[in-house]
């Protein structure tokens, strides 16, 4: 995790890590469109920006998930009868 | 770079744009996958799965209640494509420092097998978000 820190920061001037997924791509597409306004492919550092802003969706979607299961569970007749 | 994998990058990019992988059916490439560099096809994976990530967050978001069924095909499809795309980034990562290194035999063979592992899991991923939208 240190390191996919690290490489987003080292990165932070081209793409900011954001939670919100659409914000992502947008910056993917924005740093793909510099690149080939400079005539060359992504960068490792790019790529590396790109993995850990997607590690941060990720994470975050993953978390959605588990308050949704959460709310599955408690909605669930065992849990509500205390069973 | 090729002009033509440019192309096939803007063209990515404008159907991510328009509307995240939701817009993009299932299975379909999204473009010329063959003219693409290992880069720009691992690239093109991360936007796609990213924005399945962004409509299936929505979806969630926007129901009172899901399907268990669909939660957990959900939630194991996140995982599985998530790992496939971390295997998929070593990959070619390692194929690119080996092409820095020793150009005279580095392979893409390993690395366009786990961009095509990738690509089946965020399809499988873009499947998992079609079922849980259908349970709306």
């Amino acid at each position: 995790m240190g390191a996919i820190l690290a490489a987003a920061e080292a990165a932070s001037a081209i793409l900011a890590v954001s939670m919100n997924g659409l914000q992502v791509v947008q910056q993917i597409n924005q740093m793909v469109a510099t690149a080939q306004s400079q005539g060359r492919d992504l960068t490792q550092g790019e790529m590396d920006a790109i993995i850990a802003a997607r590690h941060s969706a990720q994470t975050a979607l993953l978390a959605t998930l588990a308050a949704a299961q959460a709310k599955l569970d408690a909605a669930r007749p065992s849990a509500k009868s205390g069973a | 770079m090729r002009r033509s994998s440019w192309v096939g990058a803007a063209f990515l990019g404008l159907l991510l744009l328009g509307g995240c992988a939701a817009a993009i059916p299932p299975g379909q490439p999204v473009a010329n996958v063959a003219q693409m560099t290992p880069r720009e096809q691992l690239y093109g994976l991360e936007a796609a799965y990213t924005a399945a990530l962004t409509s299936i967050d929505q979806v969630l978001k926007s129901q009172t209640a899901v399907p268990a069924a669909a939660l957990a095909a959900t939630q194991s499809a996140v995982t599985q494509a998530g790992a496939a795309l971390d295997a998929a980034d070593s990959t070619v990562a390692a194929y690119y420092a080996a092409e820095a290194t020793q150009p005279a035999t580095a392979s893409m063979a390993p690395a366009t097998a786990a961009l095509q592992q990738a690509q089946t899991a965020v399809n499988a991923l873009q499947q998992a978000l079609v079922a849980l939208k259908g349970g709306q």
